[in-house]
């Protein structure tokens, strides 16, 4: 009991914190080593080794009763993904257009020699990276509307 | 040697730890019954804006009284009910009752749809546009931005690499700049001891569960403390509150876009692009030094997550008027706690109110 000690910490607390260190310092340095994050990576490559092999196995079974795999659910998954951020994209086109004021063929024509001649705002992607999305700032490259032509 | 206590008091102290057991006794059932969950993040808002996952909150302030309003602006792995935890808990709160014009601009929770986002869908897309949402909603013509951790870096990159952007004042909280001092889960990846492949999961994103099991690397017996503090506490109500709002909090992670990951793993941890000055963005260089306008660098000197000497660099970097607080606290200190609501937020609100202009008035 906390009877005699002092007000702001209890004998057990002083004891627990002493001991919690005592374990965990050893459990740090164990968790900050460079062995303990290659142990994960091995696991985490082990781990989805096991899981193909697994599915492997299973797949066929799963087909005689006409059932999908999880690896072919998660391809339809990636493709259903794929098909929504191409959606995605398109409105936000769409949407950028729409929010341009109306111009005139004569204004249009310029703009379209404008859009071959490199733009210096918005530089080439040079670095490997994915370009940013089209904005209602300034679109990527507004796709045709129905009412030209 | 400890001291002795008289029998009056030795009786005194009995009658308070019967008390205080009865009370563990009670706060223990109804927390395992999960009987008394506190709501989180109850402040009342208007969703004003959105687009994908993305949304802007406009918090219903009733006296505002400086301008410009100010957008916080969360990180990408974690809720951002921290900002808005529990009624008098909360920086939300706090900062509609001094008189500001709050904003939230919250990324939701991603998914396979949004494996693909890179730091620019980010930074070039959804940052500019919530910004435009916020000055259409408020009628002010500027905003402050003030980012939370990774937020915090979302919040720099586009002041940087922004120069029109209609940023008055800009407030970073917990922000990491010089990655090489992350520690020891920034430096798996960066010596090759972990690669991106080895996290990102079949959905393309990083699982909240990886994020929560990486940041409880960094303290394994932080479970255990958190536990003690528990058994400590129990017989207090609004101790039980608060744990139970941010062990909520620390458990709640949301996935990480993979893009966004490959690119923070390469360009800031592996790279130190901040520091070096080599970060670009949408094929654009990004330098800190184009960071003009005032900013206040908020730093924990206990932060285990983003340890001060990743952060601090940041004060020296920027290009204009840079002013630091520093706090004796941990990670989340910022945001909740009692020392939010004695230390931080007072001095947060005085740095805001020093770089604000006084509005008559306004109502909402």
């Amino acid at each position: 009991m906390d009877l005699a000690m002092s007000p702001q910490s209890p004998l057990w607390r002083r004891g627990f914190d002493r001991l919690e260190r005592m374990i965990g310092e050893p459990l740090e340095v164990v968790a900050h080593s460079d062995a303990f994050f290659e142990g994960i990576a091995r696991a985490r490559r082990t781990q989805e080794a096991l899981e193909g092999l697994a599915e492997g196995l299973s797949r066929r079974s799963l087909h005689l009763f006409g059932v999908p795999s999880r690896s072919e659910i998660r391809h339809l998954r990636e493709q259903l993904a794929h098909v929504e951020r191409q959606l995605r994209a398109i409105s936000k086109q769409l949407e950028a257009q729409a929010s341009q004021p109306p111009t005139t063929a004569r204004e249009r024509s310029g703009a379209s020699e404008q859009a071959e001649r490199p733009s210096a705002r918005q530089p080439h992607q040079s670095d490997g990276s994915s370009a940013p999305r089209a904005t209602p700032r300034e679109p990527a490259s507004p796709p045709p509307t129905r009412s030209e032509g | 040697m400890a001291p002795t206590l008289r029998p009056v008091d030795l009786l005194a102290r009995l009658e308070r730890d019967v008390e205080h057991n009865a009370l563990r006794m009670r706060n223990g059932i109804s927390y395992v019954a999960g009987t008394h969950r506190p709501q989180l993040g109850r402040s009342p808002k208007d969703v004003v804006w959105r687009r994908d996952k993305a949304e802007l909150w406009h918090y219903r302030c009733s006296r505002i009284r400086y301008s410009p309003p100010l957008m916080l602006v969360h990180s990408l792995v974690s809720r951002s009910y921290i900002m808005d935890l529990l009624p008098g808990n909360s920086m939300v709160e706090f900062l509609c009752s001094a008189g500001f014009d709050v904003f939230m601009l919250d990324w939701g929770i991603a998914d396979e749809l949004d494996a693909e986002n890179t730091l620019e869908t980010y930074v070039d897309e959804y940052l500019p546009l919530a910004v435009d949402a916020a000055r259409a909603e408020s009628g002010s013509d500027e905003l402050t931005l003030d980012g939370y951790c990774l937020g915090g870096v979302l919040a720099l990159l586009y002041a940087a690499s922004h120069q029109d952007a209609p940023i008055r004042t800009l407030i970073v909280m917990a922000t990491p700049v010089d990655w090489d001092h992350m520690g020891p889960l920034a430096a798996a990846f960066r010596e090759g001891r972990l690669g991106t492949g080895d996290i990102v999961d079949e959905s393309g994103n990083v699982s909240p569960d990886v994020i929560y099991n990486g940041f409880r690397t960094i303290s394994p017996t932080g479970q255990l403390v958190q536990y003690a503090n528990l058994w400590e506490h129990l017989w207090d109500d609004e101790y039980m509150q608060g744990y139970q709002a941010m062990g909520q909090w620390t458990r709640d992670h949301v996935p990480f876009p993979g893009a966004a990951f490959e690119q923070m793993v390469q360009r800031l941890i592996r790279e130190n692009a901040l520091m070096r000055g080599t970060m670009r963005l949408g094929g654009r260089p990004v330098d800190l030094a184009d960071v003009r306008v005032p900013l206040l660098n908020v730093m924990a000197e206990r932060d285990t997550i983003v340890p001060l000497r990743a952060a601090e660099p940041l004060t020296a970097k920027v290009g204009g008027e840079a002013d630091e607080l520093r706090l004796p606290a941990g990670h989340v200190a910022f945001a909740a706690g009692r020392l939010a609501t004695k230390l931080t937020l007072p001095r947060l609100a005085d740095w805001l109110a020093a770089h604000s202009l006084a509005c008559t008035g306004k109502k909402r």
